[in-house]
């Protein structure tokens, strides 16, 4: 190529290419492209040619243009079901014929899962004018217990003229009130036609489709949220406010504050049985002469219950009756939030592949053979959840799976925020116990200061979740995925979020990714897709990796391992795992389980997990759990104000002759190991609230524990002058600040203030009943002739403020106890 | 679970192209999902290679075969139609999610708008060597065309790009 065209030095910009120009090795010259003998001549033609080298560079300062364009480019990752199907297949020797194809086809056919129904029904009470509840509580009592013929008849089928039947034979007042109180007539199919099933339901699949829309992403799920399809968000915001502020009138003054979807929601949808019956009418004062008041702050959310929209079907005949008059008496919801149990259909209760253990209850103890009874606090709430879905589905719950603890854990008891430096505060309070007048039953609480939002730890969150093909089922994945979403809009800049997924292998789905770009992290989420077998084992390695790469000194550094149970650990053992999980938990990066599903729970596994690993873990049966758990408990969730929290109990034996501790069971420390600070113990977070009860035999109460003998070789020790101080006992505590290595111990003299149970606070008695419930799942005879009756009004009695639907959600499950152990 | 044999080298490849090769296949299908699905056949048949069987590049031999595997596609679904490059770019917009899209429209950026005009095969080899960092010989190893022919490919495509830029600029920017 001679230079031929000297005047072309300039003709570049316009593009007229001259011959040398025209020379493709000019190009490749430009990108070192060429073999030595041509790029020695583009070399002189350079040299010789000023247009050449102009063009030279020209080409060079567009190629690295087009660098920078095409690196703008979003990258596109595998799925996490792909990258883990090409890691399965790594694992098979080359030449193997097995092909991991499997995966890679099914896919399609699992994008629909999503779509699954979850059905969120949201019913609101109309005002009414019906009489007191007392008289109405007494009237379903003594209904219930006389198993009144009137009463089974009266609450036979919802549909409107039956209705009118109902209302002639037994008054009127007694139905609106029953219907006010949230009786909603869940009783059969013409019900939820008629009723229920014109009631807002959201279904899972909508709300699969609304995070597709990216304006949703920023946003929280708001009451709106969950009603009827089709509605444009205009509207609905609308709505909630004309709907709330109906309520406000009506006096129900809760609720307002809390977005899950509770109470200001679809009046105008709600119809009671039968769309032609006069709206129902209990009115809010007479929810608050109940003890629904309801103020803005009170007992958190849940998943609530929500039988008349969707849980009709399974009802049958006598102890539904019965049922309906135990509702009545303290199924007094309002509102009917419950968006569990999927669809009726769904509601397999094959719970065979799930496993819990055995625990044998705390028995009462001789204060002479063992003064101290010592604990380590549990803030896991997963067994009442799991509890709860499970009678939802239609199932009592195996004794198994009910922890105490976790019952009464769940709730939320106003004990008072902590004074000075201390992380939580103390409260103890004694009275007698309701099933046994003679005994004194003594409440411990304790409650975490609370957090501020703003003054959050930046945290970073390692999701490690299990994506294999169990997991594709309407209340597992979707709903992680759901729980996921939630948790990131309430993520910040202050937040980094990384996603590792395992099935058949495990590997990264999503880098750590600031969540100030949080789209990134939606996209992912919605990219999970399930299929495949379970390897749990690396991919907690990988999960602990990429925590541990991202540490946040001072910070929130946390694995969230959301699974159904099954957990296949490659690493060799579970103890092998547990002991991994308790190792990294002492280099700060903690782990909290997320149980999710039926059929499948291994209970036992993934509490104990979470508790080597000194996190939570939850049971995520419906959206409004995953809310509860991820949203409104966050700070709780996450950031830890207190760790290995333990409490010791010193009994006076001038005063106790035995006692027992209620719960806990799992939880039991050896005396010596309170002021071992090398053992480890129960971690509380921010806002947390702890409660255990004892039961306590008073001296001179005959026990039924045999005497033990005399001992030979020693004369049973002297009482110290504090004994006669006539304290019941000392409550210590002792714990770690969050970073601290030595223990502070707190320690509270217990005086006795005779009174009876009736005369003790909400919050003793509410944990009662809770507890009581809790034993009679477990059909523990300690509670004695305790029924469900007896539970349903201790605590409807005890109620002091239940905006978000908890207590009465609670109070329906009881009666929903009563009414499927009657089948 | 501990492997037998070595697997790491696939990881790595798996780490370092899984992304590029996504959207290399993207743009050649249009369609983000069957991209997907083919690199992720690329990997699979990746395990069952020996590694010292390999004859080029691991990066090299990925983009062969998934360049092979969209024409696979291609012609099994009888989409052998050229893609124009309009379809490839509103497919790939309608098949990202909401964040993928509308990062994407952020960076459709002139240049790249006048890259889509180019005829497929230019476009492909810009791509390759400017997205990709192939050099001319791997791209010639990749889409089967003779080392001078990617030369030309890149030569001309990179001349018709500075001509637009050109005649745009002269225009005063054209959105």
């Amino acid at each position: 190529m001679s230079a031929q065209d000297l005047n072309n030095a300039d003709g570049m910009n316009g593009g007229s290419g001259k011959d040398w120009s025209e020379d493709p090795r000019l190009t490749a010259y430009a990108f070192g492209e060429l073999e030595d003998s041509d790029s020695q001549e583009m070399q002189e033609l350079c040299a010789t040619e000023p247009g050449a080298q102009a063009y030279v560079d020209e080409m060079r300062a567009l190629g690295g243009e087009l660098e920078a364009q095409f690196g703008s480019e979003v990258e596109l990752a595998l799925s996490g079901e792909q990258r883990a199907a090409i890691e399965a297949q790594m694992d098979v020797p080359a030449q193997a014929p097995k092909r991991g194809r499997l995966l890679h086809m099914s896919r399609y056919a699992l994008v629909g899962s999503a779509a699954a129904v979850l059905v969120a029904g949201v019913f609101v009470i109309k005002q009414g004018e019906s009489e007191q509840y007392p008289a109405m509580l007494n009237e379903a009592i003594a209904r219930l217990e006389g198993r009144s013929e009137t009463l089974k008849r009266s609450f036979s089928p919802p549909a409107s003229d039956q209705v009118q039947d109902f209302e002639s034979s037994s008054g009127r007042a007694p139905l609106k009130a029953l219907q006010g109180l949230g009786y909603m007539g869940d009783d059969g199919p013409s019900a939820s036609a008629g009723g229920s099933s014109s009631v807002a339901p959201a279904t899972r699949g909508e709300l699969a489709q609304r995070r597709q829309q990216k304006e949703q992403y920023g946003k929280r799920l708001s009451h709106s949220d969950w009603l009827p399809a089709g509605e444009s968000p205009a509207s609905k915001g609308q709505r909630d406010d004309e709907s709330l502020q109906r309520l406000t009138e009506l006096g129900y003054s809760g609720g307002i504050d809390f977005d899950g979807g509770v109470p200001g929601v679809a009046s105008e949808t709600y119809r009671g049985p039968g769309d032609s019956a006069p709206a129902p009418s209990a009115k809010a004062s007479e929810l608050r002469a109940l003890g629904y008041a309801g103020g803005p702050s009170s007992p958190p959310p849940g998943a609530p219950s929500s039988p008349g929209s969707d849980y009709p079907k399974r009802s049958k005949d006598k102890s539904r009756k019965e049922l309906k008059a135990l509702r009545g008496l303290g199924y007094s919801g309002d509102t009917e939030f419950y968006d569990g149990p999927f669809d009726a259909d769904d509601r397999s209760q094959d719970t065979s592949g799930e496993t819990y253990k055995h625990v044998t209850e705390n028995p009462f103890k001789l204060v002479a053979a063992e003064p101290l009874s010592t604990f380590s606090v549990d803030v896991d709430t997963a067994s009442y959840a799991n509890a709860r879905d499970l009678l939802n589905r239609g199932s009592i719950p195996p004794a198994a799976a009910v922890r105490v603890e976790e019952f009464i854990n769940y709730f939320r008891y106003d004990y008072g925020a902590p004074e000075g430096s201390d992380p939580f505060s103390v409260n103890v309070e004694v009275g007698s116990a309701p099933w046994a007048p003679q005994h004194r039953l003594m409440r411990v609480g304790l409650q975490a200061k609370e957090t501020l939002p703003e003054d959050r730890k930046s945290s970073n969150l390692v999701f490690l979740l299990d994506v294999s093909g169990s997991m594709n089922s309407a209340d597992k994945l979707p709903l992680l995925q759901s729980a996921l979403h939630m948790l990131v809009q309430e993520l910040d800049e202050r937040d980094s979020v990384a996603i590792v997924v395992y099935a058949g292998a495990s590997g990264l789905l999503l880098p750590a990714t600031h969540c100030n770009s949080s789209a990134a992290i939606h996209a992912a989420i919605d990219s999970l897709r399930s299929g495949g077998s379970t390897n749990g084992g690396e991919g907690i390695e990988l999960a602990y990796k990429v925590a541990a790469s991202h540490f946040i000194p001072g910070g929130i550094n946390r694995v969230i391992l959301g699974t159904d149970g099954d957990f296949n650990v490659g690493v060799s053992d579970e103890g092998g795992l547990e002991r991994l999980i308790a190792e990294k938990a002492k280099t700060g990066v903690f782990l909290s389980v997320l149980g999710f599903g039926r059929g499948n729970l291994q209970d036992v596994t993934m509490e104990t997990l979470a508790d080597k690993g000194n996190g939570n873990y939850s049971y995520i049966d419906s959206v409004l759990e995953a809310r509860k758990v991820l949203v409104q408990e966050l700070g709780s969730t996450l950031e830890v104000v207190a760790k290995d929290v333990k409490i010791q109990v010193e009994f006076n034996p001038s005063m106790v002759q035995g006692y027992r501790l209620i719960g806990y069971e799992n939880r039991m420390l050896a005396a010596q190991d309170f002021n071992d600070d090398k053992k480890d113990a129960g971690e509380i977070g921010a806002g947390h609230r702890v409660t255990a009860l004892y039961e306590i035999v008073p001296v001179g109460v005959p026990m039924e524990l045999p005497p033990v003998d005399g001992l030979r070789y020693q004369t049973p020790k002297a009482p110290t002058g504090a004994a006669a101080s006539g304290e019941l006992c000392m409550v210590k505590l002792r714990y770690k600040r969050p970073e601290g290595s030595t223990s502070i111990l707190i320690e509270r003299p217990v005086l006795d203030s005779r009174a009876d149970f009736q005369e003790l606070s909400a919050n003793t008695r509410w944990a009662t009943a809770v507890a009581s419930f809790a034993l009679l799942l477990k059909n523990s005879s300690t509670i004695r002739e305790t029924s469900a009756v007896d539970i349903m009004r201790w605590a409807t009695e005890s109620v002091v403020e239940d905006s978000d639907g908890y207590c009465r959600q609670f109070i329906y499950l009881v009666g929903r106890y009563e009414e499927l152990k009657g089948r | 679970m501990t492997q037998p044999h070595d697997t790491v080298w696939i990881r790595q490849a798996l780490e370092r192209h899984e992304r590029s090769l996504v959207l290399y296949a993207a743009r050649l299908l249009g369609d983000v999902e069957r991209a997907r699905d083919v690199v992720q056949e690329a990997f699979l048949r990746l395990c069952k290679q020996e590694r010292s069987e390999l004859e080029e590049r691991v990066d090299v031999w990925l983009f062969a075969v998934c360049r092979n595997l969209c024409h696979d596609v291609h012609r099994k679904e009888s989409r052998m139609t050229d893609l124009e490059d309009a379809t490839v770019a509103s497919t790939r917009a309608t098949e990202a999610t909401p964040a993928e899209a509308a990062a994407q429209k952020d960076s459709q950026t002139q240049i790249l708008r006048m890259i889509s005009s180019l005829p497929e095969k230019q476009q492909e080899v810009l791509r390759l060597k400017f997205q990709h960092g192939h050099s001319y010989k791997e791209i010639s190893r990749i889409t089967k065309e003779s080392v001078s022919n990617v030369g030309w490919l890149l030569h001309v495509g990179l001349k018709s790009l500075k001509e637009k830029l050109g005649t745009s600029e002269a225009r005063g920017a054209q959105a």
